[in-house]
């Protein structure tokens, strides 16, 4: 089964059907209850990286990559997780040709924006020539970059008219969207998922001490939860 | 003023930090001594800013001074067996390092996580300090009324901090009698309540 394919098996595996957007944070949270996910900056080239054991998931994003690339990378990340077994750790970065690279963001790409949705999408919109309005409507819809749009209105032939690229933060605001999904992460390290109540469950079962119990939050930048702010 | 040797695990350290508190440890301690893994803890890129930004500006000043453990054979094997959970469960590095320091110079450890160093510290008699005997010590000395401390002592729980009571007339009367045997405050509470 090719990744596009896998993209849908597991929209239906998840309860989603192949039309309507995805919460991919939630969903993979939500769904995968062996996953933690961290963001921390990292070089702009480093999109995100991943690893995996027999129990555990483990997703690294980057926060420095606006919101819509991250849910693009989460997507990626996922597809690594679930239908690889590299026992590695898989850093993935802009310039990595590799054909797991290449499987994984048809997959993402797939998983966020369905082919026979974006078919949907441009008939109940009326949409035969894709402006900026358009586009940013239709990013803000499925909570995707400009760059993943735009390629797979490319790849899909859809007449695009000319889009001026620049400052699409800006322009969104201007269409009454807001303008974060084109923003970094306001917090640049954080951590959500599976890491967190297991320490404390390791504390409560006494099996370590409420300083480890500390240190491992701090490690996965939940110093919020030590300190109660 | 104590001239023994305190090292401050986290909790201790930073209970005063986070009600932004730290003039009163200045009233009893001519210095604090953060192991080096403490300080990296109370540092980290997301922590707590009022907290790194105050340790940093002490640090600045020359109040906060980082211990470094050293390679000393037994001051490194005491922190490796702690943090591994040799004699019991791991504890944190910070804990850990400020244990093996105290242990090697014959100091006090301050800390808050007494399930954990209570044990180690009576095995290696080592006196314990606590935020609560701290204000104790101050009431003791005069530096501050009950009504202060009770103030200190509520916001200090309201952000986290693991306090044996409720309030504090309540640890003073009904308890600090009892950590002052057990924690061996006898070796240091009296200098540190001496007036100039």
């Amino acid at each position: 089964m090719n990744s596009k394919d896998l993209s849908q098996v597991l929209r239906k595996k998840w309860g989603i059907d192949a039309y309507c957007p995805i919460d991919i944070l939630r969903e993979s949270l939500e769904h995968l209850k062996n996953l933690t996910i961290i963001w921390m900056p990292m070089n702009k080239e480093i999109k995100g990286c991943c690893s995996k054991n027999k129990i555990d998931y483990m997703i690294i994003l980057n926060s420095n990559q606006d919101i819509g690339s991250q849910n693009f990378t989460l997507a990626h990340e996922l597809y690594h997780l679930l239908f690889e077994n590299s026992k590695e750790w898989i850093i993935c970065s802009d310039d990595d040709n590799t054909e797991s690279e290449k499987n994984a963001n048809i997959f993402a790409s797939h998983l966020l924006l369905p082919e026979a949705s974006l078919f949907e999408y441009r008939e109940k919109n009326d949409i035969t020539t894709w402006k900026i309005e358009n586009m940013i409507a239709c990013e803000q819809y499925y909570q995707i970059s400009h760059d993943t749009l735009m390629y797979r209105l490319n790849k899909s032939n859809y007449k695009i008219d000319s889009p001026d690229c620049e400052n699409i933060p800006q322009k969104s605001k201007i269409l009454g969207y807001d303008s974060k999904l084109y923003c970094p992460s306001p917090k640049k390290y954080y951590s959500l998922g599976k890491f967190i109540p297991l320490t404390e469950k390791a504390y409560s079962e006494e099996k370590i001490s409420i300083g480890k119990k500390n240190e491992l939050l701090k490690s996965v930048f939940r110093s919020d939860i030590v300190d109660n702010f | 003023m104590n001239t023994t040797l305190i090292f401050y695990d986290s909790a201790c350290i930073s209970s005063f930090l986070k009600i932004n508190k730290s003039e009163l440890l200045k009233k009893l301690f001519s210095e604090i001594l953060v192991p080096k893994q403490v300080y990296d803890e109370l540092t980290t890129p997301d922590s707590y800013w009022p907290v790194k930004q105050k340790i940093e500006l002490l640090k600045k000043e020359g109040y906060v001074k980082i211990a470094y453990i050293e390679s000393s054979y037994n001051e490194l094997k005491n922190y490796k067996s702690m943090i591994d959970g040799e004699s019991g469960r791991p504890i944190g590095k910070g804990e850990a390092a400020a244990l093996s320091l105290v242990i090697s110079n014959k100091g006090i450890i301050a800390s808050n996580n007494l399930k954990d160093i209570k044990k180690i510290a009576k095995n290696n008699d080592v006196p314990i300090l606590t935020s609560s005997i701290i204000f104790a010590a101050l009431y003791d000395k005069g530096e501050l009324s009950i009504k202060e401390i009770e103030k200190c002592w509520k916001k200090m729980i309201m952000k986290n901090t693991k306090l044996p009571k409720q309030k504090f007339i309540d640890y003073y009367t009904n308890q600090f009698k009892t950590d002052y045997k057990e924690f061996d405050c006898k070796k240091y509470y009296e200098n540190l309540i001496e007036t100039e």
